[in-house]
């Protein structure tokens, strides 16, 4: 067998840089064969020959790692048969999902094609247990990586395995990444032997055998972090608007750039949702800059044209969004109605996915257009303008507390103004202009919660989602109950639809409907707390307003 | 969980090789087992190169004051671990009759262990006493090597006597030949007639076999150093068999 040459990465070592490739030179700090280091650290044990493995495999995870940032990581390769028939049926990927310890937690076989959501998993431990780690993100696959295994086991003097040595190397095949890492593997009931070991092995080498696994450690290689920060926010609350507000505003593009770039992968509809947030967060902001007192013109004009663009692009993005949402609540109603009604409700799946389709290829138009180009570059331009730029007027140059305060205020007057005058026989429009008034008043909050003390603005921001929960599932459940019947005629009319399926539609709107007037009922008791006088003034002193003021 | 004990009144039968190599078979179809070693004699914890020693003793297995996860060893084997045997369980009953309950004790104790194991194969000692009656309440299968004798085939009915008596729902007994010599006229007919007056006799058979003694100076189960031998490919199709029965 020849020599291993690998060795154990000294932690810092190869840590990926932005553009997340190694800015450290590959090879390993320590080369020293696995039959060196075993010699060097059996002490009275004996140590077998070492064997050698190899496989071939690939990691699966979110495109923000989520099953990284969890501790454990998702394998596949192919199952046994080697994709190879296999009793007449294809045999398919193995996927197994492993604890950081190396424990697999759950495993499935998968056959056809490979599925991007737990939610098209086959039943079982493996699709509960993703379920919960990613809920409906998207699973995307990294490239080939060749895991090299080498091992030896220590044993004592009756020929027991106290303890294993094991060096794993990971491999990238297509960019030759490769992490490398030494571990003494613990028997349950022998931990003291290997905690033994490896001592030895650092007081003998000068590092620590507990590196993470190699797969692990190629996680961020291969999902570099994503671009811009979903919810930035001001830390110092007294600083003048303009700067401060103007470095919020660069994260938000950040962000919204790249989940542009993921929305026109299409690896998972979740990045569309991320994009609007930020959006939306940005749109909130150059509402709270609009100057009261026009005294420049110019930093005015700079801004208006700032919010026509993402007024446009919030609207470039909804039908393509109101699609996801029809088919993650057709795929909730499919989970909990039977296998016969799901079967019936296929048709209305084929639909809503080829009606995504193509609001999808329109919503990539938009966002490869020259249009969206120039708007994002003309707004970084402006953005990265400096400090200086962003005091061109009045409300640039006030604090950001002061300036959020009064913005507070006056969406706290009108939301309890809206609210109040909803009684059970007001249109449903009453209570979606109530609902986008909450979800300003929210975003400036949010905007400045890192200032204000946690125990001020968190209970605030409890009751506004509160309240908020229910004003979106009383529109959700309309709107899709709306669109399911404007689907259900669509599809009756083009024949894509027979009668069975048209009146399970009928049904899956009329459940909507139930659903939709339970949520109304919800909206008084949730609503009357946030319009109390206690709690308006805690919505105030969020921003260091008076007690009592305004509203 | 399924909780199979390799159990006979009799002694010499090969409940210990049972027990081994049918844990070890159930590993490589990728259960996770424990195999029990509640024998005195220690003969599966020997196999398996552990020492015989358990923390606390019969008393610390029996009491449910140890965690009987601090009491687990791992073999050499993959999805295979271990409680050793220790000379203390040569008081097992007394130590159960200590305690409340005491034939429900062991089933009590095997509970939270169900979500760590797939299969617990207990290795019995030969007699019937509190120890065998606390066997019978945890376990759902009771595998019973026979020698094809006739002295055998009467500690089986006495076993099934005993089974009765207790009126223990749910315990299925699943009795197999071991040691087989077809070449003795007397094991051919034991064998051949036996499933005529009992159904659930299991149809794998496991032969005799210089090998299986060669397990003691090995110390593993036969698959691993034997693994086309007749015995190994018997005790694996036995184990598949044993497997469906069990669904």
């Amino acid at each position: 067998m020849p020599d291993l040459s690998l060795g154990h990465r000294r932690s810092g070592d190869g840590s990926p840089s932005a553009n997340g490739r190694s800015r450290t030179p590959l090879e390993p700090t320590v080369v020293t064969p696995l039959a060196a280091i075993a010699d060097a650290v059996r002490g009275s044990f004996a140590a077998d020959r070492i064997e050698m493995t190899g496989r071939r495999l690939r990691l699966l995870d979110t495109v923000d790692r989520r099953l990284t940032a969890s501790g454990s990581r998702l394998e596949t390769e192919a199952a046994e048969g080697g994709g190879k028939e296999v009793g007449g049926k294809e045999a398919g990927e193995r996927w197994r999902l492993v604890d950081a310890d190396g424990r697999v937690r759950a495993e499935a076989t998968i056959r056809g094609r490979a599925p991007t959501l737990a939610d098209d998993l086959p039943d079982g431990p493996l699709r509960q247990a993703l379920e919960k780690a990613i809920s409906i993100r998207g699973l995307v696959a990294s490239p080939w990586i060749a895991l090299t295994e080498h091992s030896t086991a220590l044993r004592d003097a009756a020929g027991k395995t106290r303890c294993r040595l094991v060096a794993r190397t990971a491999q990238v095949e297509t960019t030759g990444e490769q992490r490398s890492a030494v571990r003494v593997e613990a028997l349950k009931g022998y931990r003291r032997e290997a905690r033994s070991v490896a001592e030895r092995v650092t007081r003998r080498f000068g590092w620590t055998p507990a590196a993470p696994d190699p797969l692990t450690a190629l996680a961020p290689i291969l999902w570099p972090e994503p671009g811009g920060t979903a919810d930035p926010a001001v830390s110092d609350i007294a600083q003048p608007a303009g700067p401060g507000l103007r470095l919020v505003l660069r994260a938000l593009l950040d962000a919204i750039e790249a989940r542009s770039r993921g929305v026109i992968a299409d690896i998972d509809d979740e990045e569309l949702h991320d994009l609007r947030v930020a959006i939306r967060r940005t749109r909130s902001i150059l509402a709270l800059l609009r100057s009261r007192a026009t005294d420049s013109k110019q930093a005015d004009r700079t801004l208006e044209r700032a919010r026509a663009t993402f007024a446009w692009l919030g609207q470039a993005t909804g039908p393509t969004r109101d699609l996801d949402v029809h088919i993650l609540a057709w795929r909730a109603h499919r989970r909990r109605t039977s296998a016969e009604q799901a079967a019936i409700l296929e048709p209305l799946g084929r639909y809503l996915a080829a009606e995504r389709a193509a609001a999808h290829a329109a919503l990539v138009r938009a966002l490869r257009s020259r249009r969206f180009r120039t708007a994002l570059a003309r707004w970084r331009a402006v953005l990265d303008a400096g400090d200086q730029a962003w005091t061109g007027s009045e409300a640039l140059r006030r604090p950001i507390g002061e300036l959020a305060g009064h913005r507070i205020r006056k969406l706290y007057r009108r939301a309890v103004r809206e609210g109040t005058a909803i009684t059970p026989d007001s249109p449903a429009e009453a209570l979606h202009a109530l609902r986008k008034t909450m979800k300003k008043l929210r975003y400036v909050v949010e905007i400045i919660r890192p200032g204000v003390p946690a125990d001020r603005v968190r209970p605030v921001l409890r009751r506004l989602r509160a309240l908020q929960q229910v004003l979106g599932d009383v529109q959700d459940m309309e709107v899709q109950a709306d669109a399911l019947r404007r689907f259900g005629l669509a599809m009756g009319e083009t024949g894509l639809a027979g009668p069975a399926t048209l009146m399970a539609i009928g049904a899956q709107a009329e459940d909507l409907e139930i659903r939709r007037a339970e949520a109304r009922d919800r909206f008084a008791a949730v609503f009357a707390p946030v319009a109390k006088r206690n709690f308006g003034d805690k919505v105030r002193a969020l921003a260091g307003t008076r007690a009592g003021d305004g509203a | 969980m399924k909780v199979v004990a390799a159990y006979n009144i009799k002694g010499g039968v090969g409940k210990t090789a049972t027990a081994v190599n049918l844990a070890y078979a159930a590993a490589r179809a990728g259960a996770r087992v424990l195999v029990i070693d509640l024998d005195p004699q220690a003969a599966a914890t020997f196999y398996f190169r552990v020492k015989p020693k358990v923390k606390g003793g019969g008393k610390g297995l029996v009491s449910g004051k140890r965690d009987l996860d601090d009491l687990i060893k791992a073999t050499d084997h993959e999805r295979l671990d271990l409680i050793p045997a220790d000379f203390s369980f040569r008081n097992l009953d007394l130590m159960l009759d200590a305690e409340k309950k005491s034939k429900k004790r062991l089933a009590k104790l095997l509970k939270p262990l169900a979500s760590d194991y797939d299969v617990i194969m207990l290795d019995c000692p030969p007699s019937v006493s509190l120890v065998s009656e606390a066997v019978f309440h945890a376990a759902d299968a009771l595998v019973v090597p026979l020698i094809p004798t006739t002295l055998s085939l009467r500690t089986y009915q006495q076993l099934q006597g005993f089974r009765d008596e207790e009126k223990i729902a749910g315990l299925a007994l699943m009795p197999f030949f071991s040691m087989v010599d077809r070449r003795k006229s007397l094991h051919r007919e034991v064998v051949d007639r036996f499933p005529e007056d009992h159904p659930e006799a299991l149809g794998v058979q496991v032969p005799y076999a210089s090998v299986v003694e060669r397990m003691g100076t090995e110390r593993a189960p036969l698959a691993t150093f034997a693994p086309r031998s007749a015995a190994a490919t018997a005790y694996a199709a036995l184990w598949e068999e044993i497997a469906k029965r069990l669904g």
